[in-house]
């Protein structure tokens, strides 16, 4: 039994396993976002410990001011300046993957601008964040969420190309499907995550259409490497989606998530029957 | 020694034909010893109370003095009639009314007249309701509530002429001098018993603080508490064994002192207060909000109430019983042959040699008693093992470690409580995080909770005046600041965790639904009480809780005894929440390889021996969930945990037999889906079916046992909770 340190299952390692080779264009994108979104991530940390740790004496104040100032002019930086090597600019609102199957996957970012933090008026220690930073915090996590969705869809996508071009492992059909049985688990994951309490109303929309995105892709990607998606993907899995994809009321969105998530239970539950129509493909 | 020299002028003045030597011993019992006065843990109202008597004493010896000059001044004028004498004495009367007014006022003396509150002086020792304790000074007039005694006589002293013949003053002269004198007594013997108080207090501080227990009441191992709670009751029956002892001494000096009738009283004050005292500890010497020492666990009073379980190993029939003797005064001091011992009285007996060594052989046989029971207790304590047997499992040594990595990324820090879930973690680590986060927002409060507890306690000593008392309102204002900055800044995804303002408020709860698992199937309801300070009974619209008054301090301390009760419960759902988050990492863990191990195989044939190992491995920790669940039931057997205590265990206790079940449903449909290609040879064939046979049975059996302790309180009684144990252990005893 193995449980890594972060006290999640092994799951994802098999994809972060995979390596990108970072001569392709959209690896080198995408990894440049990533890098970006997560610099930001850590310095708007450093902001909050110095606003948390604002006091009423002056001096403090000033300290503290300056250093936001100066963290807030590096995020101002990293936001402008954050370009490809053909300077198109990594932190715009739209760009395009180039996925290894061929297919062009429209990526849409939210527009992160940071206005001017300032500190608590009242002199005393901030106990609240001010919403200015805090709709940037949402905004951000968005972006680094929509980032890791389309990175795995790569990296299955990269993985299933390769293997199935590769005559010796073409034979090995079984191993492949582990691409998919990864994406399968974290489509699990988001139905959890959407059904749950702990999504903020306001965010559960964003984050549906998010992974109404993840689920289209999954589809094509059973779709064009057959031979090694489950053979339920092309049956139940495409029912529900179809009527998740339909489901417009909260309610009805919410009960066909809790079917696909049971489906997909019985799935990833049972991984050998995943395999039992795949010879009918054959 | 000061104290001395104004008992010889008493006595010179009152009865200048007693023998001044013979009470010196006496009185030097009551002369400060100023034990614990310069520990640095010493709290700090008792400090402060002990300097305000101390203050008192100095300003006392300033009256006697100019008593003294008065004299002198009366009998040089009865001599030469020189009318400078007669300057004199208003000058000293003069003085003492500055000394009244300047000091003695200050201090809260002699405060019915003056309209002082502070005349019902209150001094604070512990952390309960209702511990402290009265040391008035000064006298009130019964008829009514005209001036204090002694200010009546120091305005008849003023009118004083010592030009008129001495029989016409010295009666009143006496009277106030020995008034005097007898509040010196008083003072001293106050002083003593702060002694006590702080003796006290350390007994708390060592391990018996209810508000230090229960902040971590389950983290402490049984065996643990019931070792603590016998070492506090050794620790309050030596304390009762020091106070008898020095009432025995107090009653020898008696015996000397008679037929001296001033020495005799002040003598039985003493000894009335270290009554006092015996009852004090009694009702307030406690361990988990449990008395102990006012015969609920006495062995031979014919009418015990409860009885006190000790357990003293892993099995239920390893218990033995506690036995705590009554130590009241009733049962400790007063004599044997009296047919009321409620209206013995300590300043009656004192007045015959035959009474007074009659008492003295009660306290003898007391004494003894108490030190058998004590050596008794220290003989149970011996037999105690060092660890719980149920401690020592796999399944908590897995809990936060492998959490404790993504949390170290999370800076939880002072006011830092916001968590935006990263997509890359497992549904396990968002919700134990979410736990996690609440755990340290409670455990923050619980610190507020507990630093305004003590201000109260503080707040409710006279020692302190009315502005002070307004800078510990504006510490309750800051700290009731602080616990509502809290609970609106414990955020999971930008939303309230622990506020009414929330979208998870419904009904009054803050409602959270909680997956464990990748599948989802270890799901728990959490309903939390929010803690906002108006939640919490602290703050209404625009009012604060606020003492103002030392009468205030018990309303105060009680609200927050109830704030720290909604805390504690919230903890315990918590925690009990926090289990099912180590179960789901292991189910996931075993699921992961399991499906892991079936995708990538190549064909069903060599895979029955691995999948037959998974099944195994499953089980294994199923029956270790179990073992847990049973060591619930063997605390509740134990007489250390409360009422409320059972509650949680009897939470704990329910939450993972659901686990367990929902486990072996998982365990079932593992088997009901073994794959149709897989290859088993006959051997592996009968290993299934007994494994398969196994589950059904266990599983019958615990969803059966669910459903009868359902909505009951199982482990409330000993009783009841051996036989839950009993039924756990049954269910283990399964064979496969």
């Amino acid at each position: 039994m193995h449980i890594n340190n972060t006290g999640c299952t092994t799951a994802y390692d098999y994809l972060s396993s995979i390596p990108l080779p970072d001569s392709i264009k959209d690896v080198q994108t995408l990894k440049g976002i990533q890098l970006a979104l997560t610099t930001i991530a850590q310095t708007i940390t450093r902001i909050e410990k110095l606003l948390y740790q604002s006091t009423n004496k002056a001096e403090d104040r000033q300290f503290i001011t300056q250093n936001i100032k100066r963290e807030q002019n590096w995020i101002n930086k990293i936001l402008k300046t954050a370009k490809t090597k053909e300077s198109f600019p990594l932190l715009g609102n739209q760009f395009m993957i180039h996925m290894p199957c061929s297919v062009k996957m429209t990526v849409t970012l939210e527009k992160l601008t940071l206005a001017k933090i300032k500190l608590n008026p009242e002199g005393a220690a901030l106990f609240s964040l001010p919403d200015v930073l805090r709709e940037f915090k949402q905004k951000l996590h968005y972006n680094i969420e929509v980032i890791y969705i389309v990175s795995v869809l790569y990296k299955s996508d990269y993985a299933l190309f390769n293997q199935s071009n590769n005559k010796d492992s073409q034979k090995q059909t079984k191993p492949l499907s582990l691409a998919f049985f990864e994406l399968l688990s974290l489509a699990r994951r988001y139905c959890i995550r959407l059904t749950s309490s702990l999504l903020p109303a306001n965010l559960k929309n964003i984050y549906f259409n998010l992974f109404l995105f993840f689920l289209q892709h999954i589809r094509r990607l059973s779709n064009t490497y057959q031979s090694a998606a489950p053979y339920c993907l092309h049956k139940e899995f495409v029912s529900i989606t179809e009527i998740i994809f339909q489901a417009e009321e909260v309610q009805s969105r919410i009960n066909s998530l809790c079917t696909l998530r049971s489906v997909l239970n019985n799935i990833l539950n049972n991984p050998r029957g995943l395999f039992q129509g795949e010879y009918a493909y054959g | 020694m000061e104290f001395l020299s104004g008992l010889s002028e008493f006595i010179e003045v009152n009865s200048a034909d007693l023998e001044i030597e013979k009470y010196n011993s006496a009185f030097n019992l009551l002369v400060d010893n100023k034990t614990g006065a310069d520990d640095p843990k010493t709290k700090p109202h008792l400090k402060r109370s002990r300097e305000h008597f101390q203050n008192l004493l100095s300003d006392l010896d300033t009256i006697i003095v100019q008593l003294d000059n008065i004299k002198q001044a009366a009998e040089s004028y009865a001599k030469k009639k020189d009318p400078a004498q007669i300057q004199a004495v208003n000058k000293a009367l003069q003085k003492i009314q500055t000394t009244f007014e300047n000091n003695v006022y200050r201090y809260g003396m002699f405060g019915s007249y003056w309209d002082n509150p502070l005349y019902d002086f209150r001094v604070w020792a512990g952390e309960n309701m209702d511990q402290g304790e009265w040391m008035p000074l000064g006298y009130k007039d019964t008829k009514s509530d005209g001036p204090d005694k002694i200010y009546t006589l120091f305005q008849q002293l003023q009118k004083m002429d010592i030009s008129k013949p001495k029989n016409t003053w010295s009666p009143v002269y006496e009277e106030f001098y020995a008034l005097i004198i007898f509040e010196k007594v008083k003072i001293n013997s106050y002083l003593r018993r702060l002694n006590y108080f702080e003796k006290f207090n350390k007994i708390l501080d060592q391990g018996a603080s209810y508000y230090a227990l229960k902040s971590k009441i389950f983290d402490i191992h049984t065996m643990t508490m019931q070792k603590r709670m016998i070492s506090a009751a050794v620790q309050y029956m030596s304390l009762s064994i020091e106070l008898l002892e020095e009432i025995k001494t107090t009653a020898q000096e008696n015996l000397k002192a008679l037929p001296d009738q001033n020495a005799t009283t002040a003598l039985a004050f003493h000894t009335e207060q270290l009554i006092d005292e015996v009852n004090r500890l009694a009702s307030h010497g406690h361990f988990n909000g449990m008395s102990l020492l006012t015969g609920r666990f006495a062995k031979s009073n014919g009418m015990a109430l409860a009885s006190m379980p000790i357990l003293l190993g892993s099995d239920i029939s390893q218990v033995a019983r506690m036995y705590i003797p009554t130590l009241t005064s009733y049962t400790l001091v007063a004599p044997d042959n009296i047919a009321n011992p409620w209206t013995w009285d300590v300043y009656e007996a004192y007045t015959s040699e035959q009474d007074t060594s009659q008492f003295i052989n009660r306290l003898d046989n007391s004494i003894n008693i108490i030190q058998k029971s004590i050596k008794e207790l220290e003989q149970l304590s011996a037999k105690l093992p060092e660890q719980d047997p149920y401690s020592k499992l796999q399944f908590d040594s897995l809990s936060g470690e492998k959490i404790q990595n993504i949390v170290k990324t999370y800076p939880l820090s002072r006011y830092k409580l916001d968590y935006n879930p990263q997509p890359e973690h497992s549904i396990n680590t968002q919700s134990t995080l979410v736990l996690l986060i609440l755990k340290y927002a409670h455990e923050q409060i619980t610190a507020k909770l507990i630093k305004m507890r003590e201000l109260a306690v503080q707040a409710c000593n006279s020692v302190y005046n009315d502005e002070e008392r307004m800078e510990f309102n504006k510490q309750f204002a800051s700290l009731i600041k602080d616990i509502e900055a809290i609970s609106k800044e414990t955020l999971f995804n930008g939303e309230k965790l622990l506020h009414t303002d929330s979208d998870l408020y419904s009904d009054r709860n803050i409602k959270l639904s909680l997956v464990f698992d990748e599948s989802g199937d270890i799901q728990k309801e959490l309903q939390l009480s929010p803690l906002d300070p108006e939640t919490l009974g602290l703050r209404e619209s625009k009012y604060y809780l606020e003492i103002k008054s030392p009468n205030e301090g018990n309303r105060a301390i009680g609200m927050l005894d109830y704030a720290l009760a909604i805390v504690n419960y919230n903890k315990a759902r918590i925690n009990s929440c926090l289990q099912s988050a180590v179960i789901g990492v292991y189910k996931d863990s075993i699921m992961q390889d399991y499906t892991h191990l079936l995708s990538s195989a190549k064909t069903g044939k060599n895979i029955a021996g691995k999948y037959i190992e998974y099944l195994d491995k499953l089980i294994k920790f199923i029956k270790q969930v179990c073992i847990k669940t049973k060591s619930y039931a063997w605390m509740a057997v134990s007489g250390v945990y409360t009422y409320g205590d059972r509650r949680h265990l009897e939470q704990n206790f329910s939450n993972l037999l659901e686990d367990t079940h929902t486990l072996l449903v998982q365990a079932q449909e593992l088997l009901d889906e073994l794959p149709q290609d897989v290859v088993l040879s006959k051997q592996e064939k009968s290993k299934i079916s007994a494994l398969s046979g196994y589950i059904t049975k266990v599983r019958t059996e615990t969803a059966q046992f669910k459903e009868e302790i359902k909505g009951k309180e199982f482990l409330q009684t000993g009783s009841n909770a051996r036989s839950v144990f009993e039924k756990t252990a049954w269910i283990l005893s399964i064979k496969e």
